[in-house]
């Protein structure tokens, strides 16, 4: 491996901005090498003790989920589609988020599992539990060598940083400190990378707005810069209305993709099933606590667009005239730059030195929280739902930590062999996407089913989950082999790429609900009364307790369901 | 009886660190700009101040104390 061989980065790093990295860096460690002494049991470890306040379990919520994607890839996709963009961050979040406080938490909380699927072994028995662990497994480390390689790709480029030393000093960190102190470790620098994440990327939608005269005036600039050519269409600054047709927005898009394929399938898979966040939620001391935290995660959810949506408007509006028309990754050719570094090139725009040091500590604070956080969900899910089953079913709990240590050390190592793997993919959206569509959507619904029919049973579900994943692949697979396959897939001949996987998730969920469904219906039903705990119906929900109304779960969902159809309509 | 601190004190304790740092780098950048985009408008200076300030909100609010610590809040580092 060849460490530390410079290319030409964008800006020469100041001292100043190296202690600014170097500081968050010991940071990071030195939190996880005190949190090591508070890690004496499995659930310490797993589980952070299950003592988490609404604050740290809602903020660690959404900080997992701002790995690779968030910061550049978001950017990069406002600056190539406009507005579109943050449906990803709005329609395809905040309802979910919602869902899963008010509707799901109650049977994941009660349930007292420690994991997604091991909701599913209490559900529907060994078999389901077993492929949703494996395939969930495979999944996040596949996820955390992408976060780690996105890293490495910006490293790269801004800082002339060697790929594979990047991924081995963000590799090494994230091991230690998740080793040393597990998921509460994982949990609380989250916290703190979040705060850092905000400190550094609200420096370029705030010194963009400064510089374009505010909306209004970046809105002009943008118009300005598509009437004369040199970028895409006025279409760019409406969220709803070009998507009556797929040929009328940037995206190739149509609006049931959106509402069904990401708002329904999508999003509901992610924030509902996917243990890398759902994790965050258990850890929390108790059922009040574990609601409030997705609610509050879908508060600074719908916030977040402002410091990655803006900045890619903000790029729109100020690049061009710079003579940085950015291209995608695959046309940009020497001296040109691809939407991916439109972030990096304004922060170089915008921050002298020191500032620019907090700028890319809060894009390695992203990086680094994605992969913390799936890596402790892998490692939760070895130890809990495939190595002990599986393999030791009466270890002690004392090897179970063990495991836990030696399976982080391990996901971390794997994770770095993917990270290569990813780099053979011409877009790393894809790959996400690809990802998602094969494991978490068809989980979503064998998991919902689980939680709301009573008459699912253990067959249908397993028989579902696998019908579910194997489709998604072979749609895959299909329009790798021949690509005219999109048209047929997401239903016109207008469709982009995007549309096909929103589309493969739709179908995907479908299949697997269609086969859960019939396979049940032509099994043993399982008795209710062991479902109690479990499923809607047969379970008696918990007691809201006497809390005031402003105090409770319901008041402040219904207040961010507000907010969020608010956005909606200012931003149509 | 050993101290402890809750995260939110080492969070705060960060930005302040970061806030005198820019706070410092921001006044020299006043009197010799860097090469940036409106550099005239002093943000690492500005950015410096608010870190600072948010900063030792969080290190006045939380500062730790022997012997103190809700049990139950899991952002409490030992």
């Amino acid at each position: 491996m060849i460490l530390a061989v410079p290319t030409k980065p964008l800006v020469p790093l100041h001292w100043l901005d190296t202690i600014v990295i170097v500081a968050y860096f010991a940071a990071v460690l030195g939190l996880g090498f005190l949190l090591r002494r508070q890690t004496h049991t499995s659930e310490d470890f797993f589980l952070a003790g299950r003592e988490m306040s609404a604050w740290v379990a809602g903020v660690s919520f959404l900080a997992a989920n701002m790995g690779a994607l968030e910061l550049m890839g978001w950017a990069a996709a406002a600056y190539q589609y406009g507005y579109l963009a943050a449906h990803w961050y709005w329609i395809g979040a905040v309802p979910a988020m919602l869902f899963l406080a008010l509707v799901m938490m109650p049977f994941y909380y009660i349930s007292k599992t420690h994991s997604v699927p091991g909701y599913l072994k209490l559900r529907f028995g060994e078999p389901t539990r077993a492929l949703s662990a494996f395939s969930f497994a495979g999944m996040t480390i596949l996820m955390s060598g992408i976060n780690m390689f996105a890293m490495a790709k910006v490293m790269q480029v801004v800082l002339g940083w060697n790929l594979s030393f990047s991924i081995l000093v963000s590799s090494i960190t994230v091991a230690l400190y998740v080793t040393l102190g597990g998921l509460r470790s994982a949990i609380l620098n989250e916290v703190l990378q979040f705060f850092l994440i905000w400190a550094g990327a609200l420096v370029v939608p705030i010194l963009g707005l400064i510089e374009t005269g505010g909306w209004s005036g970046m809105k002009r600039r943008i118009l300005a810069n598509t009437a004369a050519g040199l970028t895409g269409d006025s279409g760019y600054l409406h969220l709803w209305t070009t998507l009556g047709q797929f040929q009328t927005n940037s995206m190739g898009i149509h609006w049931t993709g959106i509402v069904f394929g990401l708002g329904f399938v999508g999003a509901l898979g992610y924030w509902t099933t996917d243990f890398l966040v759902v994790q965050r939620i258990l850890a929390a001391k108790d059922l009040r606590s574990a609601q409030m935290a997705p609610i509050i995660g879908s508060w600074f959810k719908m916030a977040v667009p402002f410091i990655v949506i803006v900045p890619g408007l903000i790029g729109l509006a100020v690049l061009p005239n710079a003579g940085l028309a950015l291209v995608s990754e695959g046309a940009a050719k020497a001296g040109q730059h691809s939407y991916n570094e439109v972030l990096p090139l304004l922060l170089i725009r915008y921050a002298g030195p020191g500032l620019l040091g907090l700028g890319i500590t809060a894009l390695i604070a992203g990086f680094m929280s994605g992969m913390a956080g799936n890596v402790s969900a892998f490692s939760a899910v070895w130890s809990y739902d495939i190595y002990r089953p599986l393999f030791r079913p009466q270890c002690s709990d004392e090897h179970l930590l063990q495991m836990g240590r030696w399976s982080t050390i391990l996901g971390v190592a794997a994770s770095v062999g993917t990270a290569y793997f990813a780099m053979h993919f011409a877009s790393i959206m894809d790959y996400v996407q690809a990802l998602f569509s094969f494991f978490v959507t068809p989980l979503f619904g064998t998991v919902i089913l689980g939680m709301l029919w009573k008459r699912a049973t253990g067959p249908g579900a397993f028989w579902g989950l696998l019908a579910g994943t194997l489709s998604s692949i072979a749609m895959w697979g299909w329009v790798q082999a021949q690509p005219s396959a999109l048209q047929i897939l997401a239903l016109s001949h207008f469709a982009q790429p995007m549309a096909e996987s929103l589309y493969r998730m739709l179908w995907s969920w479908l299949i697997c609900v269609i086969v859960t469904v019939a396979v049940s219906l032509g099994t043993r039903p399982v008795p209710f009364a062991s479902l109690s705990g479990l499923v809607y119906g047969c379970t008696e929900m918990p007691s809201r307790g006497r809390y005031p109304l402003v105090q409770q779960p319901i008041f402040w969902a219904a207040a961010a369901a507000f907010v969020f159809l608010w956005l909606q309509w200012l931003f149509r | 009886m050993r101290r402890t601190f809750e995260v939110w004190f080492y969070i705060g304790a960060m930005l302040v660190f970061y806030g005198v740092l820019l706070t410092i780098a921001g006044s020299y950048q006043w009197i010799h700009p860097p090469a940036t985009v409106l550099a005239n408008e002093h943000a690492t200076f500005w950015a410096g101040v608010i870190l600072l300030s948010v900063g030792g909100v969080y290190t006045i609010g939380y500062w730790p104390k022997r012997g103190s610590g809700n049990p139950h809040d899991g952002s409490r580092v030992e």
